[in-house]
């Protein structure tokens, strides 16, 4: 089975004339028709920037892709041009934002800018749209849909937003879908919902999703696979079901670690990783993790290690040199 | 208030008696103290009528309304000017941020708001129509005689509206919902236009209101420049000759205008941005 997404080795850059940062170092990954890959890291571990990049949705002014492929149905995103990957945007790869409030426009009515990618891709004409927006409003769960329509963003609750938000992503029935932290800015119960509605409209459209998130919850409720970033790298990738019962890179198990648990003893503390990622204009050689790892050797410091495969499971990777051993130790 | 006694300046180097000027000041009412000519002013306004004239004494009315059509004109014209050239460069402005093309436009952005209007017209004046002689340079010939004064006027608030434009414009794309649009796959025009503009036309209309009332202020020097009848001229004429009821006529005219537009620009505000609601059953909610 061919990858429905295949990144290989992206790097983007953020020049500004006093520093270089870089916010993605040779990230690779891919994903397969109907597969969920939940990407997880802390803010500014390159998560969103490396989806805009495949999407040439980079902010004009500043940063650019500086390296590396994006193959998307056997088409490399990074070498097309803008007129042509806006024929894949929004039609071929549906995306859904953090914030569904300042991801709609304030001044136009939710029907307006769910028919819109419709009538640009599908040259419907405005009735027809008009139809289809009501169809996907009722698809997402809104009730009375088609008279929420006309109804302005200001309008709608949150939870009812990123719903609207979602039929404009899936407007064109893409073949993927990139949500990048859509449940963050919703309550816990909204949350949920968003969930289980978009769990089931991958399962009925077959297509695949990639979940933006640095909530680890989330993760083993939708994703099929997950990716751990740090410093603009791949630290470590891992079925989910692995990655929770062995997780191989030292971040990974801090990030678990640091999480509440229900099984937790009354009055236990909980784990945060110390220290601060580091400075994305400031890399050196060596593991970006070292500074904060509990585990750092001479070798973490001088070398960076490189993604391997580890374990069974062929497409799980991480980058570590000491992955072996620290997953032998927790094993026994 | 206007120092200085009409009377005097109308019988300037005649002879008359001391009577005669006295007689003179009952019949125009300015033997009165100031306040009962105010409230004597404002009541004959109430009842549409504006007196006549100390200098013509022609009704002011009359006099307004053979020249409001000309102010009037070249008032739509600049701000037709100030429309077409100031969201159009700004635009291009902030699209082109940190290129050539926006460093040039906000070069003769700066020049154009800092040179004093009328030195501007004077300039213009003598480069487009003695030197050119491409329009006129008398006032009253047809619309070819309005380009020159309109484009005086109308520049400078087309700058103005051309910084505005550009700073709004530039915080607008940078904003969320317009990644949205662009995530959509929609042409950078549409991008720009209905998700940009649409967005940042909020602040640029309430400029533009105020600059509706600054261009009768802009009207007085444009239309003494270019010696064009209008309310400037009739205002600075007024002023010189101590033309009572004719300033007060211009002024309110004035005063009415700035309140009418800004209550017009609220009112498309609210068309234009659907969180805007002027409904008390809302408010009270």
């Amino acid at each position: 089975m061919s990858a429905l997404l295949d990144v290989r080795d992206l790097h983007t850059r953020f020049r500004t004339p006093s520093s270089v940062i870089n916010a993605v170092n040779g990230v690779s990954f891919s994903v397969q028709p109907g597969e969920t890959l939940a990407i997880v890291g802390e803010s500014g571990s390159g998560k969103s920037v490396s989806m805009l990049s495949i999407q040439g949705l980079l902010p004009p002014h500043g940063g650019a892709v500086e390296g590396g492929k994006a193959l998307f149905q056997g088409i490399d995103l990074l070498q097309l041009d803008k007129k042509e990957m806006r024929k894949i945007n929004g039609a071929k790869i549906g995306m859904i934002f953090q914030d569904p409030m300042s991801s709609l426009n304030p001044v136009l009515t939710i029907g307006y800018q769910i028919s819109e990618a419709l009538r640009e891709h599908e040259m419907l004409s405005r009735g027809e749209a008009r139809r289809r927006a009501i169809d996907l409003l009722r698809l997402v769960g809104i009730p009375m849909a088609e008279n929420r329509l006309n109804d302005y963003p200001h309008q709608f609750s949150g939870g009812m937003r990123q719903r609207a938000m979602i039929a404009m992503a899936l407007s064109c029935n893409p073949a993927l879908l990139i949500a990048d932290e859509p449940t963050t800015a919703l309550d816990v119960t909204i949350q949920a919902q968003i969930l289980r509605l978009v769990r089931r409209l991958r399962a009925e459209r077959g297509m695949a999703l990639i979940w933006i998130t640095h909530d680890l919850g989330v993760v083993s409720r939708i994703a099929d696979r997950v990716m751990v970033m740090y410093a603009g790298s791949v630290v470590e990738e891992a079925g989910v079901l692995d990655f929770y019962a062995t997780p191989r890179h030292p971040y990974s198990r801090g990030l678990l670690s640091s999480l509440p648990r229900l099984d937790d003893n009354v009055g236990e503390q909980l784990r945060p990783i110390s220290g601060q990622p580091p400075d994305l204009s400031k890399l050196k050689a060596g593991c970006p993790f070292a500074p904060r790892c509990p585990y750092t050797i001479e070798r973490c410091v001088r070398e960076t290690p490189s993604l391997v495969p580890t374990g069974s499971d062929p497409r799980a990777r991480v980058a570590c040199w000491r992955a072996n051993e620290i997953g032998a130790y927790h094993e026994q | 208030m206007l120092p200085g006694d009409p009377v005097m300046h109308m019988f300037a180097g005649q002879y008359v008696t001391a009577e005669n000027m006295a007689l003179a000041r009952e019949t125009l009412g300015l033997d009165k103290p100031i306040y009962i000519r105010y409230f004597e002013w404002l009541l004959r306004i109430m009842q549409g009528d504006f007196g006549t004239s100390i200098v013509s004494k022609r009704p002011v009315a009359d006099m307004i309304l053979s020249v409001l059509p000309r102010t009037l004109e070249l008032a739509v014209a600049a701000t037709l000017v100030t429309v077409v050239f100031g969201i159009p460069a700004g635009v291009l402005a902030a699209i082109k941020k940190n290129t050539w093309v926006d460093s040039a436009l906000m070069v003769v952005v700066s020049l154009c708001v800092a040179m004093p209007l009328f030195w501007f017209g004077l300039i213009a004046l003598l480069f487009f129509s003695v030197e050119l002689r491409w329009f006129p340079v008398a006032a009253n010939a047809g619309w070819s005689s309005l380009v020159l004064p309109a484009f005086v006027l109308g520049l400078q608030s087309a700058c103005m509206i051309a910084r505005l434009t550009r700073s709004s414009m530039l915080q607008v794309l940078g904003d969320e919902y317009v990644t949205t649009a662009r995530s959509k796959g929609l042409s950078p025009w549409r991008v720009v236009t209905v998700h940009g503009l649409r967005n940042a036309f909020i602040p640029i209309l309430t400029l533009l209101g105020v600059q509706a009332s600054w261009l009768l202020g802009g009207a007085v020097i444009t239309e003494t420049v270019f010696a064009r009848p209008g309310l400037g001229t009739m205002a600075v004429d007024a002023i010189r000759q101590m033309d009572f009821p004719v300033l007060q006529a211009v002024v309110l005219i004035a005063a009415l205008t700035y309140t009418t537009v800004n209550l017009v620009i609220d009112l498309m505000n609210a068309a234009l941005d659907p969180r805007i609601v002027y409904d008390t059953e809302a408010s009270k909610a």
